[in-house]
């Protein structure tokens, strides 16, 4: 009987370990997930500031649609032939084309930079907007006002 | 009585066996699931330390030492093995992460 007692406190030692055990890794995969978020929410809106600082010249930037897909598209001269950096969301990610202008290419060509559920720009004269829907479904807006003179705007 | 009792103290030594090889089996599940989760954490830290490196610097980086000394990313050499490979400046390295002992 004594036995048996020693037994059963021993079960339920063992219960309660593996219970803290259980507990502690449920707690590292909400916190993994919430730096995850974070990190999603801060990197997308600075890669995208980014490339606007780095492209930031007269005429460069414009807002067009990219076979249904809200697109930023940044141009520059290489060697006298024209680039475009197309910057969209497809599929579920933030994707990125560098391409020749008028290249052809399809939003399935670009690479896949992170997850995205949704991305839309917007430019009103100066002003440049883009409105962020995390995988999380949390939204998030960026506005710039570009330096350059007389930004593209929309092209249709 | 004298045979209920011996027939529970019989008992007692297979039940805390079988107790023991529980407890040690859902320890043994709960490590491996550890290293698992290890080689995989480590592998979306030097992505997303990747995508970082892009979104400030405008450039992925060239090597597996850049993201080390540069976004602090701490790999264990002597547990992992990192293949870093790294294809253009604009577009996303390959990474693959292997634990030593596989």
């Amino acid at each position: 009987m004594n036995g048996m007692v020693v037994l059963l406190l021993f079960g339920i030692l063992a219960l309660c370990v593996l219970g803290v055990l259980l507990m502690g890794a449920d707690a590292y995969g909400t916190l993994t997930q919430r730096d995850q978020a974070g990190f999603e929410r801060r990197t997308t809106a600075q890669y995208i500031a980014a490339r606007l600082h780095h492209a930031d010249q007269s005429g460069a930037i414009l807002v067009r649609d990219f076979s249904g897909e809200s697109a930023l598209v940044l141009k520059e001269d290489i060697g006298g032939m024209m680039y475009e950096t197309i910057v969209y969301c497809y599929d579920g990610y933030l994707c990125e084309l560098f391409v020749p202008e008028d290249g052809g290419f399809e939003p399935e060509d670009g690479t896949q930079l992170m997850e995205l559920k949704g991305l839309t720009f917007r430019m009103e004269e100066d002003v440049f907007t883009a409105d962020i829907t995390h995988v999380d479904g949390s939204t998030q807006s960026l506005t710039l006002v570009l330096r350059s003179e007389g930004g593209q705007g929309y092209e249709e | 009585m004298r045979k209920k009792e011996r027939f529970w103290g019989i008992l007692i030594i297979p039940a805390a066996v079988i107790v023991m090889l529980c407890f040690l089996a859902a320890l043994s599940n709960l490590d491996q699931g550890r290293q698992e989760e290890g080689k995989y954490q480590l592998e979306k830290a030097l992505r997303n330390a990747s995508m970082a490196c892009y979104a400030a610097e405008g450039i992925f980086p060239p090597s597996l030492e850049y993201l080390e000394k540069n976004y602090g990313i701490p790999v264990d050499h002597e547990m992992y093995t990192v293949i870093y490979e790294a294809i253009g400046s604009n577009l996303m390295p390959d990474i693959t992460v292997l634990e030593k002992n596989e």
